[in-house]
């Protein structure tokens, strides 16, 4: 994704990863019983109050679930793509961790950490079959916190299940 | 804050420029003039009105979004941006009481 809206256009790259994200229908998608008991999981399994599935568009990032969020974020039920924590692991296709927002030179002036309280973040990239990162399964907590491995695999296995479901939900069914 | 930016969150109200660049970055600006003409006309709202209200740009924001393809990620942007904007807006009025 770009974060640079000044680029005139989008990468070859980037074009590709939102035509994934196009295929599967994620910009048109607000609502799935099945995300949403995965993120559920995901936030009470790690101890977090706030869980999402958040999918990164070209100038914003869109919520696909939830549990947690309240007041504007819950409104908006998305951020704009300069204030989004996910770009990180979209980028690299790897974890993205913060534990502590307010000493972590990468986030501490981002509005979310600045006005809102974040405090800790940990991202697992939801990769395709195709090997494009489309967003993150995240969970995030208004204090800091440390992750261990096992909660980045934990992470990672509930990403994963995203992913199924959403490359399931866009295949034909057998007739 | 303006009604145009947010100096708290910096942060741009969005509007039909920013709108037009975000389908050009997409489209190139061929691509995003026939597709905002397009988006416009279909929900009756005029393609040439520079100062679009908040109301307006949603409508063309939701017919982007139910064209689906490459279209409907910028809607979705544009909604999400706006109603950001917007909530926060309500926010630092009610802060302000």
């Amino acid at each position: 994704m770009t974060t640079d809206r000044d680029d005139p256009l989008l990468t070859p790259q980037e074009v590709a990863r939102l035509q994934e994200i196009s295929r599967l229908g994620l910009a048109e998608l607000t609502q799935d019983d099945a995300l949403q008991a995965i993120v559920q999981d995901a936030t009470r399994e790690l101890g977090l109050p706030i869980g999402l599935v958040s999918i990164v568009l070209d100038e914003s990032q869109h919520f696909i679930a939830r549990t947690g969020l309240d007041g504007w974020l819950a409104s908006a039920n998305g951020t704009p793509v300069e204030w989004a924590f996910c770009v990180n692991a979209v980028r690299t296709k790897r974890p993205f961790v913060v534990e502590d927002a307010t000493r972590d030179a990468a986030v501490s002036d981002n509005p979310l950490v600045e006005h809102d309280g974040v405090r800790c973040y940990a991202g697992a990239p939801l990769l395709t079959s195709a090997g494009h990162a489309l967003g993150t399964m995240c969970v995030i907590g208004s204090e800091p916190r440390a992750f261990s491995d096992q909660d980045i695999e934990r992470l990672q296995v509930f990403a994963a299940r995203v992913v199924d479901h959403l490359e399931a939900r866009r295949t034909p069914s057998a007739p | 804050m303006t009604d145009r930016y947010n100096e708290g969150y910096r942060l741009a109200r969005p509007s039909r420029a920013s709108t037009v660049a975000a389908l050009a970055r997409m489209f190139g600006a061929q691509g995003a003039a026939v597709r905002w003409r397009d988006a416009c006309t279909r929900c009756d709202v005029d393609p040439e009105h520079e100062a679009l209200p908040p109301s307006l740009l949603a409508r063309v924001a939701e017919v982007l979004i139910a064209s689906g393809g490459m279209e409907s990620i910028v809607g979705r942007s544009l909604m999400v941006r706006m109603l950001t904007f917007e909530s926060l807006a309500t926010d630092e009025q009610e802060d302000s009481r």
